[in-house]
């Protein structure tokens, strides 16, 4: 028999250090920032920080089960300002991604991260773990789908790819099969295996389409799923000219030159930001040059160093202690998301962590690799540190909903 | 419950994949900043400073005998290094005083409008006084960088420009669109002619020491150093001395004049004018450059790739689709000077009128009337598509940049364009070149050129012979093309080729006619809104002919006088030349 305890004070589950580890990194931020030497940013930054903790405080006081009836609402309108964009949005860097409303520049991208996460937390609920054929997961598969495919006109692949990552591992939770994620993915890989391989692409391409025979063979999905991955697999590969030529150069060159880095032996061309990157961090040291008296970093020498390429700056002045203080830090907030997902008392609640949890941990991951040189540059900020409104406004979004997680969450006594 | 176990096993597989991730990051932190950090702060202080890049000489320009047109000179150049000037007015006003212009320089000094580490050009070539002047008080003028520097040298000057074109730094432009081939910020790329078009034949690969300097521009150690590798030679099909006799034809009339070889295409000579000299582009303009190269109209544009209105040398085409629509050669038009179409008065050029005309003695005499009414007798459609037939309309694809398409107009094209029917008077002015019809000077080229060759092939129009490396290995080798066969039947083609060559002897084109030589042609004038252009095309000078040529002279009046006359110099020249040569 059990007892529903309702009614207490949700504010008694309040998780302090989820709360203080954000707000630490997000001060830490403001320093770094402060280092790069433009007084407009560190102004603009302070200002997103507070907007930033309003939304983190309203929505930890509200039940993040009172957010499903807007799912529908916000994921709709973020993909009609992502529409909005790609028409008449901002242009920077070469990518449409910022729009202007009431004088406010923001990027629809990471509103619909969000929403998207809403969106499948919903879906993936009402599936019950049921996730055995293609016909099962094709509707979080659209949810996906449409803001992928708008995000990667902008261009910005990197966000084009959070989405994918989300969508991995919700799925993954909600108790889809690796293998079937495997094969969802495996399209992506086909074109890889043409494009991307330095070796005989027709070759490589053959042997790639054998592999997956063989484990679709071996992995014995019904017919038609087998039928659908294999055919995915083929046409991808026989239309692969068309998405690698869909990317703009300048992204297949970012990831030619990262699989192949000969393309570009002075490091004057594509490899720059990663080489100059590598090289800031590297001279770092153990302890670092000191707040301020990175040498690089003052002679700006890395572009984006406020945003993408920040954590080169901690790196080269902070040193490796530095550095991988701020790699436990970051980590330890994602475990403390991890802990929220896996302490959830509904699946709604777990999916929404996992997908956050996803949405933070694959930002910090390829982030901090690609100024390390462990990831092609795909332009995407390190959460809480890198300058950027709308990124950290979302970020303390996020860990608002963990948060809210946490708190709400229904006390079951036995 | 299955699910309750698979959320189990999707836990503990994100946290081991977390904790994968973790170790990988600090792992690959302390490869880099423990085990690699000696050699990576190395590399952090030669960035401090610059990378000495090592620029590879510009590829040679030869003609198809090898004249060189275009070289590559090692010259002086004058930089600042920012960080090292002590006394900024001291040295500014001493460059000024040995008449460098430094006003671009001092407001990008003001404004701090550079980075730290960057060499900023005052000047690109610097004259040996200077030198001299600046090196006498080296000890007052830190930061002042003489170094040495490799340009472009056109000897010829002026002749060829519009073939050869001309290098200067990279625009952002270029840049936005060239970044990720190597090609960066203060790059010397061709901007227009075979240096544009052939560019990354011809720049080769900078080469350079990396990182080889301290943070007071001191060399510390050789570390890697890039050989440059030189880039590539160009051989072109251009006949020089052909080409600069052409230029003398032409004179300095506005215009063009576009030399091929019949049966390959090879362009042997392309002449603009107004015309340019490429060397000025070396260093920074000067005023008094800069006012030459705006006093005269447009030098910069080549007006062989330009489109103009035809004017009576179109009256090939409408000839060859009328014989081809079979309509009787012996039928007789009646020119008295101008005929009325609804109403719109249709003159021809001759103030008396030709009186009867069949078509042939139409074509001789160049008559309006006789085409006027071969307008009216064809359809539109069956004109435009003898004139595609000798590509007019489309691009020649020739390997020079910004050329124009030119233009023939169609019924549905009218309709699509202005909303309106196509009018027998759109016809009119077709059939004998006017109205919206637009071609080059290169495709009439090419047009007689099709004439010219006893294959009857429209060629693909090429400058480029080959491209040899610096090592002297050929590494491509241009070969002539076939567009287009004529489809036209054997005898309508004779017979043109025969009325051509009466239009020189007896017609409108006598101005052309050189006794013992064999030159055949057909003039043309073609309104303008200011003073006629005049146009010839023409092959020759023998029975199989070496040359077809296009005279065009922008507002120079009747085509039979001026251009004809400009052509009959070029064969002149060209006959001499090989009667010498056989001698």
């Amino acid at each position: 028999m059990s007892i529903f305890r309702i009614g207490y004070s949700p504010w008694r589950n309040f998780n302090w250090s989820l709360f203080l580890t954000g707000l630490a990194l997000s001060l830490f931020g403001i320093l770094i920032v402060a280092a790069t030497h433009n007084p407009a940013h560190l102004k603009r930054q302070l200002f997103s920080l507070v907007i930033g903790l309003l939304f983190f405080f309203l929505v930890t006081s509200l039940d993040f089960r009172h957010f499903q009836r807007w799912a529908e609402f916000l994921f709709g309108l973020a993909v009609f300002l992502l529409i909005v964009v790609l028409n008449v949005g901002h242009t920077a860097y070469g990518a449409q991604r910022w729009i202007n409303l009431l004088g406010v520049t923001f990027q629809p991208a990471e509103l619909v991260k969000l929403s998207m996460i809403f969106m499948l937390a919903k879906f993936f609920e009402q599936r019950q773990g049921k996730l055995d054929t293609i016909l099962d997961i094709l509707p979080g598969f659209i949810l996906v789908g449409v803001p992928f495919f708008l995000i990667y006109k902008q261009p910005d692949l990197g966000s084009a790819i959070v989405l994918v990552v989300i969508f991995f591992l919700m799925a993954y939770w909600a108790g889809m099969k690796f293998s079937r994620l495997f094969m969802l993915i495996s399209p992506l890989l086909s074109i890889l295996a043409l494009y991307a391989l330095p070796f005989y692409p027709l070759f490589s391409w053959g042997i790639y389409l054998l592999l997956i025979f063989v484990a679709l063979w071996l992995l014995h999905f019904p017919l038609l799923d087998s039928a659908v991955y294999f055919g995915l697999n083929f046409f991808s590969g026989l239309f692969s000219s068309f998405f690698w030529y869909s990317l703009s150069l300048y992204q297949r060159n970012r990831i030619l030159s990262f699989l192949n880095p000969d393309i570009d032996p002075l490091a004057r061309g594509v490899r720059y930001h990663t080489v100059k990157s590598v090289i800031a961090v590297g001279s770092g040291g153990l302890l670092g040059k000191g707040l301020f008296q990175g040498s690089l970093t003052n002679l700006q020498y890395i572009p984006q160093q406020h945003t993408d390429f920040i954590f080169s700056v901690i790196g080269e002045e902070f040193g490796f202690l530095g550095a991988v203080l701020t790699v436990l830090v970051l980590f330890y907030l994602l475990s403390r998301v991890y802990l929220i997902a896996r302490q959830a008392s509904d699946d709604f609640g777990r999916y929404l962590s996992v997908g956050i949890l996803a949405l933070l941990g694959f930002q910090v991951i390829i982030s901090i690799s690609m100024n390390i040189g462990l990831a092609p540059v795909v332009g995407l900020p390190l959460p809480f540190i890198s300058y950027g409104g709308t990124a950290l406004i979302i970020s303390w979004l996020s860990l608002g909903l963990a948060q809210s997680v946490a708190m709400h969450r229904r006390t079951i006594k036995l | 419950m299955t699910s309750q176990k698979y959320r189990h096993w999707a836990a503990r597989y994100t946290l081991w994949c977390g904790v994968f991730f973790l170790v990988l990051l600090v792992g690959r932190l302390f490869y880099l900043q423990i085990i690699r950090h000696s050699h990576y702060d190395f590399l952090a202080d030669g960035i401090r400073s610059r990378i000495i890049t090592a620029i590879a000489p510009r590829g040679m320009i030869y003609d198809r005998y090898g004249v060189v047109l275009a070289e590559s000179k090692l010259v002086y150049s004058l930089d600042l290094l920012p960080y090292q000037i002590e006394n900024q007015r001291y040295v500014l006003n001493f460059l000024r005083r040995i008449r460098i212009d430094v006003s671009a320089v001092e407001r990008r000094l003001n404004n701090k409008d550079y980075l730290p580490h960057e060499l900023l050009n005052v000047k690109r070539v610097l004259e040996p006084w200077q030198i001299a002047y600046i090196e006498e008080n080296k000890q007052a003028l830190d930061g002042v960088i003489i170094s040495t520097r490799i340009v472009r040298h056109y000897p010829h000057n002026n002749e060829a420009a519009h073939v050869l074109g001309y290098v200067g730094q990279i625009g952002s432009a270029e840049l936005s669109q060239l970044r990720n081939y190597g090609y960066q910020m203060g790059d010397i790329i061709g901007l227009a002619g075979v240096e544009r078009y052939y560019d990354s034949y011809l720049r080769g690969v900078d080469g350079g020491q990396p990182l080889e300097v301290d943070t007071y521009g001191n060399p510390v150690r050789n570390l890697q150093t890039l050989e440059p590798v030189p880039g590539h030679d160009l051989y072109l099909t251009i006949d020089f001395a052909l080409q600069q006799a052409a230029g003398r034809a032409l004179g300095n009339r506005k215009g063009a004049v576009v030399i091929v070889r019949p049966d390959t295409g090879e362009v042997l000579a392309l002449v603009s004018r107004p015309d340019y000299n490429p060397n000025y582009f070396t260093d920074f303009l000067s005023e008094k450059e800069w006012q030459e190269l705006r006093a005269n109209e447009h030098p910069l544009y080549n007006r062989a790739l330009g489109a103009y209105p035809p004017g009576s040398t179109f009256k090939i085409v409408t000839l060859l689709a009328a014989l081809e629509d079979k309509i009787d050669t012996a039928k007789t038009f009646f020119c008295e000077a101008q005929m009325f179409v609804n109403g719109r008065r249709f003159a021809c050029w001759l103030a008396g009128g030709h009186g009867a005309q069949d078509l042939l003695q139409g074509f001789v005499n160049s008559c309006n009337i006789v085409f006027y009414n071969l307008g009216l007798l064809l359809t539109p459609q069956k004109i435009a598509d003898a004139a595609a037939a000798f590509g007019l309309g489309t691009a020649t694809n020739i390997d020079l940049p910004f050329e124009n398409n030119g233009f023939v107009p169609t019924e549905r094209w009218k309709k699509r364009r202005y909303g309106q029917e196509w009018f027998p008077g759109d016809s009119l002015n077709l059939a004998i070149g006017q109205g919206y019809l637009l071609t080059t000077p290169l495709q009439m080229a090419l047009l007689t050129a099709a004439l010219a060759n006893d294959q009857n092939k429209l060629q693909k129009p090429y400058v480029l012979n080959k491209v040899v490396s610096a090592e002297g290995k050929t590494v491509v080798q241009n070969k002539p093309e076939t567009v287009n066969l004529l489809p036209f039947t054997q005898p309508n083609i004779d017979l043109t080729r025969r009325l051509l060559r009466e239009v020189v002897d007896d017609g409108t084109g006598s101005n052309a006619k050189i006794p013992g030589l064999v030159i055949r042609g057909k003039t043309g004038t073609a309104e303008n809104i200011g003073k006629d252009h005049a146009w010839f095309v023409s092959y020759g000078p023998y029975a199989k002919p070496d040359l077809a040529l296009a005279v065009f002279v922008e507002e120079g009046g009747f085509g039979g006088t001026v251009a004809a006359r400009i052509a009959r110099e070029i064969y002149a020249w060209y006959d001499a030349r090989e009667k010498g040569d056989r001698l």
